[in-house]
């Protein structure tokens, strides 16, 4: 037997039959995919939301605090130096 | 207005008619992809899924069934590839199938030994001969439907064609005929 005979019978060959429609289930899958999507998109605006949030406070508490007055007395008074 | 407008403009009953209305020449092209029901079933609703998903920018300069026809041979293609990444191994060939089907020539079971021998190709070589031979499209007109330029069509027929005369060779098929 010759592959061209193969390829040639094979052209003849059609897909099962569908009992029953397709389209209710694609339009079913599509519309979960698409509240799925609007979901994670959800919970990345609120992770983002949140990171921002804590960025900023670490940048709050890192800061260095003003130089307080009263402190560089006490040191002056106690000999250390000013 | 057609439904093709209609559903750009989110209408799902005429999503629902543009899908009934495909759902046969989407499951041929599919049904080149893989022969399990199961897996096929999954590719077209895929393809329906992913035609929802772009409806908005179809444009018509191009036909709507030469658009999915695109949309389920990226599809299909994904099977592919996928399946060759979790290196699933396709099932060997034997001699009986071929011995098989001289005796008894059915398209199935031309079109299944088919499929085992093209599943050992690439999928760049195997979707070249896929839509040349079985689709029976012409170099330019398979090379609209993958995506390729003409000239990348040309050099995996090339190379698909030296492939596939080495894959019947090894089951002791000669070529035949084929361009």
């Amino acid at each position: 037997m010759k592959l061209s005979n193969i390829v040639e019978l094979s052209q003849q060959d059609h897909p099962p039959i569908r009992q029953t429609p397709l389209w209710p289930h694609a339009l079913d899958a599509a519309d979960r995919i698409r509240a799925s999507e609007g979901r994670v998109l959800a919970v990345a605006c609120a992770l983002s939301v949140s990171v921002a949030v804590a960025v900023a406070g670490t940048a709050c508490l890192t800061e260095p605090a003003p130089p307080d007055p009263l402190e560089s007395i006490f040191v002056s008074l106690e000999g250390g130096a000013p | 207005m057609d439904d093709v407008r209609r559903a750009q403009r989110g209408d799902r009953d005429a999503l629902g008619r543009l899908i009934a209305r495909h759902e046969d020449s989407v499951g041929r092209i599919l049904w080149r992809f893989t022969r399990d029901q199961g897996e096929w079933e999954s590719l077209v609703q895929d393809t329906f899924v992913e035609m929802i998903g772009s409806i908005r920018s179809y444009r018509a300069d191009s036909g709507f069934e030469h658009w999915l026809a695109r949309i389920a041979t990226r599809v299909g293609y994904r099977h592919w590839t996928r399946r060759r990444r979790n290196r699933e191994r396709v099932r060997p060939l034997c001699e009986d199938s071929i011995r098989a089907l001289a005796a008894r020539p059915e398209p199935s079971d031309a079109a299944q030994l088919l499929h085992e021998l093209l599943g050992r190709i690439d999928p760049p070589e195997r979707l070249a001969l896929t839509l040349v031979y079985l689709e029976g499209l012409s170099l330019e007109d398979a090379a609209a439907r993958a995506g390729w330029s003409s000239g990348g069509m040309k050099m995996r027929m090339r190379r698909a064609r030296i492939r596939l005369a080495q894959v019947a060779a090894d089951c002791g098929l000669e070529l035949g005929d084929l361009p």
